[in-house]
């Protein structure tokens, strides 16, 4: 430090960082030694020894650190804040994604995360007024739609008959002739007729399968006056009675008894005739051993779950009899159209364990004209 | 038939199922050997070709090549061949045409062992086997079929398009009329076939085969 141009700032600041200097001295070396007046004079002189350096290093050390504590602490500070706000909307799209669209964010402040939390949950809120849109307009077309489904049982009709033509009976005349040869060679020549034998039973129980597949073709079941749940049970009994598969039924309303609305009617259609679907297409492609329904009714949205222990989806279309692998795409597209017509989701699936999974999510934005869980 | 030969036959069926089970019927009998298999109608032609069969059982519904088309092209190659038909449709449209080209007999997959058997052995003597149920469709379907006389050829262009599920402007655009010349033409078509619209009258030439060829 120079003593030419000495200003007033630099004596004052000389004078009081000496004062603190030798008040430290003092402190230091009294605390070490005991000796009070002795260690305000050694302090003068620790001062003038060089004192004055080690304290301005040891001075802008403290002062350095405690800096850097300060910015390391906001900035942790900070970025936590931000993190938990940036979770929140991550987790608010997933909730929309999921089908939750009466979900709502709620974030305090001015700042961009803020006004993007808005955004989404105008946007959510858009989407549900949507989706209540076009689950009217599914309701107001329910004429249309009776008008499609006869359209679509005649052509089925067609269908199954024609299905019967090309196949079941060739093979029920190829069985018989079998049959007459088996007969006739009963005496004449016993072995050989007995050699058909196998052959006879393969082909037997092949057009049984076809049979079955054709029934099963019919689609008995319609949803009718019945509730959604009371009508799956029925369908989960008959296919399972007809085909001899184990079929396993489970339903939950978790809504509170209060809040137990009818669904609406598109919304039950929709969903019996998915679980239909994905029930027959598990029993004719599948080759399945159990195949289990689940209809869970949440506050805010209904899900609907199909799964098999089959061979999975790859397989759909291999060599089974009766397939028709356009016609079976078709159907798990119109799974999907009917889901998303009433702005929801159908996702079919392999399972990790063997198996398809049709899982079927639609979000309840209003009530029906029936009563549920009766 | 004990003095002739052995009576050799070529079966022409997409179904494997049904092949197998005529050749385990005709290899009991000892005047009937099966010399060859096709699963559709042009290797039916083949074989036929290499192998001059006494009598072929022709299924109708059959791809790529029908029953029909072989049995024209057989019959065109050898117009002495003996072709039976054998399949499961009675109706005039599958009948009609079956008759029209020549087959030695029409026999239905209901048809017992033993009919069947008769069919094949009168053939060869040249005789010939109308199922009783397919005789009736195709007579029902002459006297629906007298109808189509009744048409100008004008109308029965008309109704061909409308069978095709073209509209009146398309027909229209189509055959170079007015789009009124052609509604005068429907209702003239409605009013000669009976019927109340143009999609009966659709239903009806289809189911008549009138548009077959």
């Amino acid at each position: 430090m120079s003593d030419r141009t000495p200003s007033h700032w630099l004596l004052t600041s000389h004078a009081l960082a000496a004062g603190a200097g030798v008040a430290f001295g003092a402190l230091i070396v009294g605390i070490l030694e005991g000796d009070h007046l002795a260690f305000i004079l050694r302090a003068i002189g620790w001062w003038h020894a060089g004192g004055a350096v080690v304290f301005a290093v040891l001075f802008v050390i403290l002062c350095f650190l405690a800096l850097l504590v300060t910015v390391v602490w906001i900035a942790f500070r900070g970025t936590a804040e931000f993190r938990s706000r940036l979770s929140k909307l991550a987790d608010a799209s997933s909730l929309f994604a999921a089908g939750s669209l009466q979900y709502r964010i709620e974030m305090s402040g001015d700042d961009d995360l803020a006004l993007t939390a808005n955004r989404l949950n105008a946007m959510a809120q858009k989407l549900q007024e949507q989706v209540r849109a076009l689950q009217d307009a599914a309701d107001d077309n329910l004429a249309l739609r009776q008008d499609a489904v006869v359209a679509a049982t005649i052509q089925e009709r067609a269908r199954v008959q024609r299905e019967l033509h090309d196949r079941v009976s060739q093979d029920l005349f190829g069985l018989a002739m079998l049959c007459t040869a088996a007969d006739a060679q009963r005496t004449a020549n016993p072995e050989a007729a007995l050699s058909l034998l196998p052959e006879l039973r393969e082909l037997a129980s092949r057009t049984q399968a076809a049979m079955r597949s054709l029934l099963l073709e019919l689609r008995p079941q319609q949803l009718g006056d019945r509730d959604l749940a009371a009508a799956l049970r029925t369908l989960t009994t008959e296919l399972s009675a007809r085909t001899g598969v184990v079929m396993s039924y489970e339903f939950r309303d978790d809504r509170l008894d209060a809040a137990r609305t009818p669904l609406a009617q598109s919304v039950e259609d929709a969903l019996f005739l998915i679980a239909q679907e994905a029930s027959i297409n598990a029993l004719k492609h599948a080759h399945a051993h159990a195949i289990g329904v689940e209809l869970y009714i949440e506050s805010h949205r209904v899900v609907l779950r199909i799964y098999d222990d089959g061979k999975g989806m790859s397989a759909f279309g291999d060599g089974d009899a009766f397939t028709d692998t356009a016609m079976t795409s078709v159907g798990l597209q119109s799974m999907s159209e009917r889901a998303q017509l009433l702005g929801g989701t159908c996702v079919i699936s392999n399972r990790t364990d063997g198996g398809v999974q049709v899982l079927t999510v639609i979000p309840i934005v209003r009530g029906g004209g029936r009563v549920y869980g009766q | 038939m004990a003095n002739k030969e052995v009576i050799t036959i070529l079966l022409a069926d997409d179904h494997q199922v049904v092949r197998r089970g005529l050749r385990a019927l005709l290899s009991l009998e000892n005047d009937i050997a099966v010399i060859g298999e096709a699963s559709d109608g042009a290797e039916a032609v083949d074989l036929y070709k290499d192998q001059h069969p006494d009598v072929v059982l022709l299924d109708l519904q059959m791809k790529p090549v029908d029953g029909l088309t072989a049995l024209r092209q057989l019959r065109a190659l050898d117009p002495n061949a003996r072709i039976l038909i054998l399949t499961s449709f009675v109706d005039a449209a599958h009948v009609t045409p079956a008759m029209d080209s020549g087959a030695t007999g029409y026999l239905l997959k209901t048809a017992e062992p033993a009919e069947l058997l008769a069919a094949i052995r009168r053939a060869v003597d040249g005789g010939v086997t109308y199922d009783p149920d397919a005789m009736r469709a195709m007579m029902d379907g002459r006297r629906e079929h007298a109808k189509m006389d009744l048409l100008t050829q004008r109308e029965l262009d008309v109704l061909r398009m409308i069978a095709k599920g073209r509209s009146n402007q398309e027909i229209a655009d189509a055959l170079f009329i007015g789009q009124k010349t052609v509604k005068t033409h429907v209702s003239n078509i409605l009013s000669k076939l009976q019927v109340s619209d143009r999609t009966q009258a659709a239903v009806y030439a289809l189911k008549n085969g009138w548009f077959e060829n």
